[in-house]
């Protein structure tokens, strides 16, 4: 039998990488990067690029251009197990797929409200889903516009970090941390009916042994995950780095929950809450 | 870093629509059962309008993923997503071309995309809280756009679902003479979500095209007179598009379900107390291309 599949969703800048090269110190588990991220050149030949998969698979079978619903279902499956085969071995893989990529696995017809197609897959299969969400919008913004300007996305270690000043402009850190807020709401909401674990990447940061003990916990490791991460933060402490600091400094713990991003979305969430506290 | 690891707003060039012709190019946008099809036929009728017909419709011999095809067997990497726009624009080219073969006096090319097919041209990334890349696009190439909107959202969802059904979605299919019979159980919340998307989906399209002088609103409701095109519609569309007004008036296909829509709900008591107990929409979006609040 091979390995189980997990999906990893999250909202680029929440802390993808540190959890992934924490789940990478489990020698049953591979964590590869982003599955649609088709960088070129070097990532395009990665094994678990899924636009790598889907170029020769199209190149063999010219039926699987048309996106109906069989066909991405006979992908996705096909891709699954070529991973698989890729990464014989492993117990566990681990995909990383962030929001803004999740319409590559959509098919022909698709409602932008309705739930995509491969969180649709994940249920109907069986597969573990992470949802890693950072609650502090405002910095997940403020790390988005910081590896902008400094060209540093990643890094292993402080030598490759990168120390600048910038200036953020209020409005438009807003309208990011809102669009942000509003994402995560709609995921938290797509994923209402799919078994998931949500890791928040404070409790990651900030309280770590509980974090890895759940995360052991649901991915159903028979090892204690390491804790060793094999990349340093990017962004450095805000108040040295951002020019008006002073303007923006009461946002900045602001939790995603208490941003106002639309009264459909709040209602779900409260009707979600009310939920909970009747159960 | 690479390519496709940058945002795509980061990566947007200006497009130039020149060599396309984009001013030709007219995108006919909608939810499905809208009334496009029927549009579109008047449209065709014009001696100097051809019409490609669901560009992204995997049953169209002529749709994106046909050229798509074709384009990578000349070049393996083509359906890397990085290269979906420019993919697009050479279909756009293509479009052109093809519709100069078959009619040479042509003027106007119609591009049918429904709103539900729009994620399909894809970038790296796509923020799901945005409109898909296509939309702006659009304005970007400097395409004409005509958006058909139906005021009656609530018949255009359930109508949806009949023909999802029956897989009956237009007159032609039918015997001449005869109307749609078929029945349906309307799941009352997926009918709320679906008007409600329907109308968040008018609102942000709407807000997108304002101001952009190549975007017609053009409402179902308005299209008709008696069983013949509006004089003021068919007026409205040639002048949009700077072409003359010889469209056949007659539609070329009928009406496929009768006025009251829930005498094809099974459960039409509960759907019509289910929606009487909701909020109104949120935003109301008139044909002139505004957006009131209600």
């Amino acid at each position: 039998m091979g390995a189980e599949v997990c999906l990893l969703l999250a909202v680029e800048r929440s802390g993808t990488h540190l959890l992934r090269s924490l789940l990478g110190n489990v020698r049953a588990v591979v964590a590869p990067g982003e599955v649609c991220n088709a960088t070129i050149p070097h990532n395009r030949t990665a094994n678990s690029s899924f636009f790598r998969y889907r170029e020769q698979a199209c190149l063999a079978d010219h039926e699987l251009f048309f996106p109906t619903e069989p066909v991405h279902r006979r992908l996705l499956d096909g891709y699954l197990d070529f991973l698989r085969s890729s990464y014989a071995g492993k117990k566990l893989i681990v995909l990383d797929v962030k929001y803004a990529h999740v319409h590559n696995f959509n098919f022909f017809w698709w409602d932008p409200l309705e739930k995509p197609y491969l969180v649709q897959y994940a249920k109907r299969n069986g597969l573990k889903v992470l949802h890693l969400v950072r609650r502090k919008v405002y910095r997940t913004a403020i790390s988005g516009f910081y590896a902008n300007e400094s060209g540093v996305w990643r890094a292993k270690s402080e030598h490759e970090t990168k120390l600048i000043r910038i200036a953020v402009d209020r409005e438009r850190l807003e309208k990011k941390a809102r669009a942000i807020a509003r994402s995560i709401a709609r995921f938290e909401d797509w994923l209402s009916d799919c078994p998931h674990l949500e890791i928040a990447y404070e409790e990651l940061t900030e309280n770590r042994d509980a974090s890895l003990a759940s995360l052991q916990s649901y991915l159903g490791l028979k090892h204690p995950i390491a804790d060793a991460p094999g990349f340093v933060k990017t962004t450095p402490p805000l108040e040295e780095t951002i020019e008006n600091f002073g303007e923006i400094e009461s946002l900045l713990d602001l939790d995603w929950r208490d941003l106002r991003i639309g009264r459909r979305d709040k209602r779900r969430r409260q009707a979600r809450h009310d939920e909970t506290a009747e159960g | 870093m690479s390519v496709d690891a940058v945002p795509a707003a980061r990566r947007r060039r200006k497009l130039d629509g020149k060599n396309i012709q984009a001013e030709t190019l007219c995108f006919v946008i909608g939810r499905p059962r809208s009334g496009t099809t029927v549009f579109k036929a008047m449209l065709q009728t014009h001696p100097e309008v051809w019409s490609l017909r669901e560009v992204l419709n995997e049953n169209n011999p002529r749709s994106y993923f046909n050229f798509l095809r074709r384009l990578q067997s000349e070049d393996r990497d083509a359906l890397l997503p990085s290269r979906s726009v420019a993919n697009f624009v050479k279909y756009l080219g293509w479009c052109r071309t093809t519709a100069l073969e078959k009619q040479p006096q042509n003027k106007v090319v119609v591009l049918d995309v429904k709103y539900d097919q729009a994620h399909l041209l894809c970038e790296p990334w796509w923020s799901i809280t945005s409109l898909p890349r296509i939309f702006s696009l659009m304005r970007e190439l400097g395409c004409k756009v005509i958006d058909v909107h139906r005021n009656d959202v609530v018949r255009l969802v359930i109508s949806n679902q009949i023909a999802i059904k029956t897989q009956i979605y237009h007159s032609n299919k039918l015997e001449p003479g005869t109307g749609q019979e078929a029945k349906v159980h309307i799941d009352p919340d997926r009918l709320q979500r679906e008007v409600n998307a329907t109308f968040q989906a008018y609102e942000k399209v709407t807000r997108h095209f304002r101001g952009y002088p190549g975007y017609l609103q053009i409402a179902y409701e308005d299209m008709f007179e008696g069983d013949a095109f509006s004089e003021a519609l068919v007026q409205r569309v040639a002048s949009f598009l700077g072409i003359s007004a010889q469209f056949e008036r007659k539609p070329q296909l009928s009406k496929l379900l009768a006025d009251d829509i829930f005498s094809y709900v099974e459960n039409a008591d509960e759907v019509r107390a289910s929606l009487a107990r909701q909020e109104p929409p949120r935003t109301a979006v008139t044909s002139a291309g505004a957006t009131e609040s209600s």
